[in-house]
């Protein structure tokens, strides 16, 4: 009985909420870049030049580290949401997107030489500063 | 380095807008005809949004804390001076800083190492070394070495994360801040604008045309300014801001002290 009447009650005065998952892939920011696009990348055999042959211009150089770093942002997920409620007659509803942001990070020798590499995904909240750090202090 | 303290804002100021605050006040106390409770609440509701915007108003300057001296002292930070100065279609200016301290006429953003240079983040707050360097357009930010780009919008007029994401392709200006300098002027922009009268008075700059815009060298009245109000924080360098057209930014780790 007491179940009954909170359930009314949440019905009558309350918002009922819902949510579905939409998977999506649009690049919203810079280009994407594929696993197919650095195929041709070798350690100690790519040059700088090369790179940017086959690239293009990085999105970020940070040239103490003789690093280029390729960014691009994909909605990889939407979401939608609608919230009734259903004592008011009244209901909203909406498109989240839920970005995520992609790096191709290439560090160079002092030869301009690819020395490292790697297409990787920012953690959510981490900062591209911080990455950054992060990625050449393991290398 | 000598240890001297910058020139406080001036006193009569908030002195002014204390009185003014007062005066307000008491002429919104409820009295006797305002025997209506829902009259008296809407009247000190609204006497409250006028004390709020008064207060904003009131208080047109930040300088550097105790803290932010100590570290610029340490060279540690830097104080990077920047002049902003808008033309309307008139030829008149446009005050770029002239409501607000966190909304004002224009909005600014910095990008740096963190973002990897691109201008979003956060609305950067403005800052002013006195009321006269205010409404010439001098304001001021304090830095680490480093690079950074700065961006700029017109007043803002829609949801503040909007506003703050649409910096990543407004006008931006690049900054090289060298280390173990206490002050960098950093030159003086002039943009032209348009101008939107506001319904209760004063205007505020609907937009910014950076096509046309030009960085000037105005380094005898950076000197003055500083000399007045940061004398004893030693030298200061001009290191002219460059227009950023490309979608390539150039970052700098922010460096510390090399002394």
């Amino acid at each position: 009985m007491r179940i009954t009447r909170t359930a009314m009650f949440l019905f009558v005065a309350g918002v009922v909420f819902g949510c579905v998952p939409i998977p999506s892939h649009e690049v919203t920011s810079g280009r994407e870049i594929s696993d197919e696009d650095v195929l041709f990348l070798e350690q100690g055999l790519s040059t700088k030049g090369h790179v940017l042959e086959r690239l293009g211009d990085p999105s970020i150089i940070w040239g103490d580290e003789n690093l280029f770093a390729y960014r691009w942002d994909v909605v990889e997920l939407m979401v939608a949401w609608i919230a009734v409620a259903p004592g008011a007659y009244d209901a909203t509803a909406g498109v989240v997107d839920v970005p995520s942001k992609y790096l191709l990070l290439i560090q160079f020798d002092e030869a301009d030489r690819v020395k490292h590499f790697e297409r990787t995904k920012l953690p959510t909240f981490m900062s591209i500063g911080d990455f950054l750090r992060e990625w050449v202090g393991q290398r | 380095m000598k240890t001297a303290r910058p020139q406080m804002g001036k006193p009569g100021t908030a002195t002014a807008c204390v009185l003014h605050l007062a005066s307000l006040l008491t002429c919104l106390s409820p009295s006797q005809s305002c025997r209506d409770i829902g009259a008296r609440f809407a009247l000190w509701f609204s006497g409250l949004g006028i004390l709020v915007n008064l207060i904003g108003a009131c208080a047109t300057t930040e300088l550097p804390s105790k803290t932010e001296l100590a570290d610029i002292e340490a060279s540690r930070n830097t104080i990077v001076l920047v002049r902003i100065v808008v033309e309307g279609p008139d030829g008149k200016p446009i005050r770029p800083f002239a409501n607000s301290l966190v909304d004002d006429n224009l909005g600014l953003a910095v990008g740096d190492f963190e973002s990897g240079g691109v201008p979003t983040g956060r609305l950067e707050r403005v800052r002013f070394l006195s009321n006269e360097s205010r409404d010439q357009g001098w304001t001021y930010l304090v830095l680490q070495s480093g690079t950074y780009y700065l961006a700029l919008q017109a007043a803002r007029r829609e949801h503040l994360s909007s506003y703050i994401a649409r910096f990543a392709h407004a006008p931006r200006w690049f900054l090289d801040i060298p280390a173990d300098v206490p002050i960098v002027y950093a030159g003086s922009l002039y943009l032209s604008g348009k101008r939107e009268w506001l319904i209760l008075g004063g205007d505020v700059v609907e937009h910014i045309d950076a096509t046309h815009a030009e960085v000037r060298d105005e380094r005898a009245l950076a000197l003055e300014l500083t000399a007045k109000h940061l004398r004893g924080l030693g030298p200061s360098k001009t290191t002219l801001m460059e227009r950023h057209l490309s979608d390539t930014f150039y970052i700098r780790k922010p460096t510390e002290s090399r002394q």
